[in-house]
C-alpha cells in the first residue's frame, strides 16, 4: 500500500520518491497526521536504529533526513498548528565558538521526524542567545552540540546563564557531541546526554516523561 | 621506544606552547606557526630535546605562484586549491569554510584547475635540506603530507556534507573526484621522492576514515573507491623509496586496519584510543605483527586535558604497556596537543613516555 512505500522511500533516502508518494497518498485520502505517524516517524526510527547498528552511516542519515524533509514539506501546509510538534518544543544549537553543525542538523531532523517542534539557532550560538530563545514561550528542551573539547566548555556557561536568568527549572538540558560523555553532562548540570542523533530522540522523550 | 613530538599531527597549539614554555622557565617571544590551519607550532629545539623527540620532519614547498594572504577582516585565507579557511571569533584554529566544487557536476569537476603537482618550486632545495637534516642528526627523517588524502582532499574541495550526499546520490562523481585527487598525489609524490626518496625514513599521508563510533561512511564504499587508490599511491611510494608509509587516520578505524595493511600502509596514526573498538591491548594483539602503531600516547579527550599529571602518567604507562612490547610502536600524543591542556600535563606526558619507554618494558 502507498504508506509502506513512503516508509521505504524515506529509509532509502529517496527524496524525490517520498515527495511524489506523499502527494499521492494525500490525494488518495490519507491524512497528514496519519502519514507522519505511520510513515515518517517510524522510518526515521528505523534509520536511527540502523545507524546505531553501524549499518547506516552519516551519508545515509543525511539522505534519509532529506527524504523526510521532502515529505514534511508536502504536508506542512496541510497541517493545522497543533498537529505538528505535539511531542515537545526544542531549542537547539551548536555552542559558542564552534561552527560544526552536521551532527546538530541530523539531530534537528530526527527530532522533527519524531514530532518535536524544533527551533534551530544554528552554530556559534552564544549563551545569551539560548537564554533569549528560552524566554519565548513554551520551550521544553534546550539541546546543545559541540565538536571539540575546546568548545564544549561553552555548554557549562550556557547552563549557568540559564540559571542566572531564572529559566533553568523550566527546561530540560540535553547535550551531545563527540567529546562529550554522560559524566561530563552531569558535571555541567545537564539533564541528559546523547551519543548520536538517534539516541538524542530517545533521550529527549525520556526527559519529557521524567 | 621512539618518541614523536613536534610534527604535523604531534605538536601543540600555540597557546599551549606559550603556557608550557612559561611554565618551564623558557619564555618565548617568537611562536613560529608550522601550520596555519591547525595553529600549531614548530617547537623550539630545546623543547624537543627535553622531550626526547626522535623524529625530524620537513615540508615540501608551495607552488611558485602561490602567495599566502590572511584577510584580517574576516580572519580567513584561501589555499592553492581555492579552499577557504575561516577562524570564528575567539576560535582556536581555522575551519573549512568554502569549497571550490559548489555544483557537484562532472563538468565543474573536469574544469576545475588543480594546482600543478609538478611545479619545480615544490622541491627547490629539498634534497639539500634532506641531506643536511640527515647529517645533523641521528633522528628519523619524515616528510610531511602536503594536503589531505584521497577522501580528505575530496571533501576539502567539495564540502563534507555535500560529499556525503554525493556518496548517496552520485557515486560516479565521488569516484571521478577521487581519481582526480589520486592522480595529483601520484604526480606530486613522484616528483618529491625523486628528490628526497633516498633520504627519508617516513612518508606522511593523511586520510581520516573514522568518527567516534565507527566509519564516517560505508566501508563498502571505502573499499570500492578509496582503498584501490590508497594502494596505487602506496605502490608508487614504495617503488621510489625505502621509507615507511605513515597514514594519519583518525577515529574508530579498527574495521579498516586489514584493508590498510593490504593497501601497503606501514604505520597507523594517531590511534585514537577513546573511539569505539580502539582499545590498545586488543589492537596490538590483533595487528601488532603487521603494522606499526604511531600515537596512542594518552587519551586526549579526558585524561590529557582534564586529568591530573598523575592520571596522565598512569595513562601513558598503560598505553606503553599495551603497544610497545615487541617493537613496532612510536609514542606520540594522540594528535596535536590542544590549547587547554595544562603545561604540567604535557610535561607529565613526555616524562612518563621517556621513563616507561625504556626498552625491555612490559612482558
Amino acid at each position: 500500500m502507498g504508506l509502506r512505500e513512503v516508509y521505504e522511500a524515506v529509509v532509502a533516502g529517496d527524496a524525490f520518491a517520498v515527495e511524489k508518494l506523499v502527494q499521492e497518498a494525500v490525494e488518495q485520502g490519507a491524512g497528514p497526521k496519519q502519514i507522519i505517524a505511520e510513515c515518517l516517524v517510524p522510518a526515521m526510527a528505523e534509520v536511527g536504529a540502523r545507524f546505531e547498528r553501524a549499518e547506516f552511516f552519516v551519508p545515509e542519515m543525511l539522505t534519509a533526513s532529506r527524504a523526510m524533509e521532502a515529505g514534511l514539506g508536502v504536508l506542512r501546509p496541510l497541517l493545522v498548528g497543533a498537529d505538528l510538534g505535539t511531542t515537545g518544543r526544542v531549542v537547539i544549537g551548536t555552542v559558542q565558538g564552534d561552527v560544526h553543525d552536521l551532527g546538530k542538523n541530523l539531530v534537528c531532523t530526527m527530532l522533527a521526524g519524531a514530532g518535536f517542534e524544533v527551533e534551530d539557532l544554528g552554530a556559534d550560538v552564544a549563551p545569551e542567545r539560548f537564554v533569549e530563545a528560552v524566554r519565548r514561550d513554551g520551550t521544553d528542551i534546550v539541546a546543545m552540540s559541540a565538536l571539540m573539547t575546546t568548545t564544549m566548555t561553552a555548554m557549562g556557561r550556557t547552563v549557568d546563564a540559564l540559571v542566572a536568568a531564572g529559566l533553568r527549572q523550566g527546561v530540560k538540558v540535553l547535550v551531545g557531541g563527540p567529546p562529550l560523555s554522560q559524566e561530563y553532562g552531569e558535571e555541567i548540570g545537564a539533564d541528559g546526554y546523547a551519543a548520536d542523533a538517534s539516541s538524542a530522540v530517545r533521550k529527549a522523550r525520556e526527559l519529557l516523561e521524567a | 621506544m621512539p618518541i614523536d613530538f613536534g610534527g604535523l599531527v604531534s605538536s601543540l597549539h600555540h597557546e599551549a606552547y606559550r603556557s608550557l614554555m612559561q611554565y618551564l622557565g623558557m619564555p618565548v617571544d617568537e611562536i613560529p606557526i608550522m601550520d596555519m590551519f591547525q595553529q600549531i607550532v614548530d617547537p623550539a629545539p630545546a623543547l624537543k630535546d627535553r622531550f626526547h623527540a626522535d623524529i625530524v620532519g620537513f615540508f615540501p614547498h608551495d607552488a611558485a605562484d602561490f602567495e599566502f594572504k590572511l584577510d584580517s577582516a574576516t580572519d580567513s585565507f584561501v589555499d592553492e586549491w581555492g579552499v577557504v579557511y575561516r577562524r570564528p571569533p575567539g576560535g582556536y584554529w581555522y575551519d573549512l569554510a568554502g569549497h571550490p566544487l559548489t555544483e557537484g557536476t562532472m563538468e565543474e569537476l573536469q574544469e576545475l584547475r588543480f594546482p600543478d603537482p609538478r611545479d619545480p618550486h615544490r622541491v627547490k632545495g629539498l634534497a639539500d635540506e634532506a641531506r643536511r637534516l640527515l647529517s645533523e642528526t641521528d633522528k628519523a627523517l619524515m616528510i610531511h603530507a602536503p594536503i589531505g588524502g584521497v577522501f580528505e582532499q575530496s571533501y576539502w574541495l567539495r564540502g563534507l556534507e555535500s560529499l556525503f550526499l554525493d556518496m548517496a546520490y552520485n557515486k560516479k562523481y565521488v569516484e571521478a573526484l577521487a581519481e582526480r585527487v589520486v592522480e595529483w598525489l601520484l604526480e606530486f609524490w613522484d616528483l618529491v621522492l625523486d628528490e628526497v626518496g633516498p633520504y627519508v625514513h617516513v612518508v606522511e599521508l593523511s586520510d581520516d576514515l573514522g568518527g567516534q563510533h565507527g566509519p564516517l561512511f560505508s566501508p563498502a564504499l571505502y573499499r570500492e573507491i578509496y582503498k584501490p587508490r590508497h594502494r596505487r599511491l602506496a605502490d608508487l611510494i614504495h617503488s621510489k623509496t625505502e621509507a615507511r608509509i605513515f597514514l594519519h587516520c583518525c577515529g574508530s578505524i579498527r574495521w579498516a586496519i586489514p584493508d590498510l595493511i593490504e593497501s601497503g600502509i606501514d604505520i597507523i596514526n594517531p590511534v585514537q584510543v577513546s573511539a569505539r573498538d580502539m582499545e590498545t591491548d586488543g589492537l596490538k594483539r590483533e595487528f601488532g605483527q603487521d603494522i606499526v602503531f604511531w600515537g596512542g600516547g594518552a587519551d586526549a579527550t579526558k585524561v590529557l586535558p582534564l586529568g591530573t599529571p598523575q592520571d596522565v602518567r598512569q595513562e601513558v604507562k598503560r598505553r606503553i604497556h599495551d603497544l610497545a612490547p615487541g617493537g613496532g610502536f612510536v609514542f606520540a600524543p594522540i594528535h596535536n596537543i590542544q590549547a587547554d591542556v595544562p603545561p604540567e600535563n604535557i610535561v607529565a606526558l613526555f616524562e612518563a613516555a621517556h621513563k616507561f619507554g625504556q626498552y625491555g618494558v612490559g612482558s
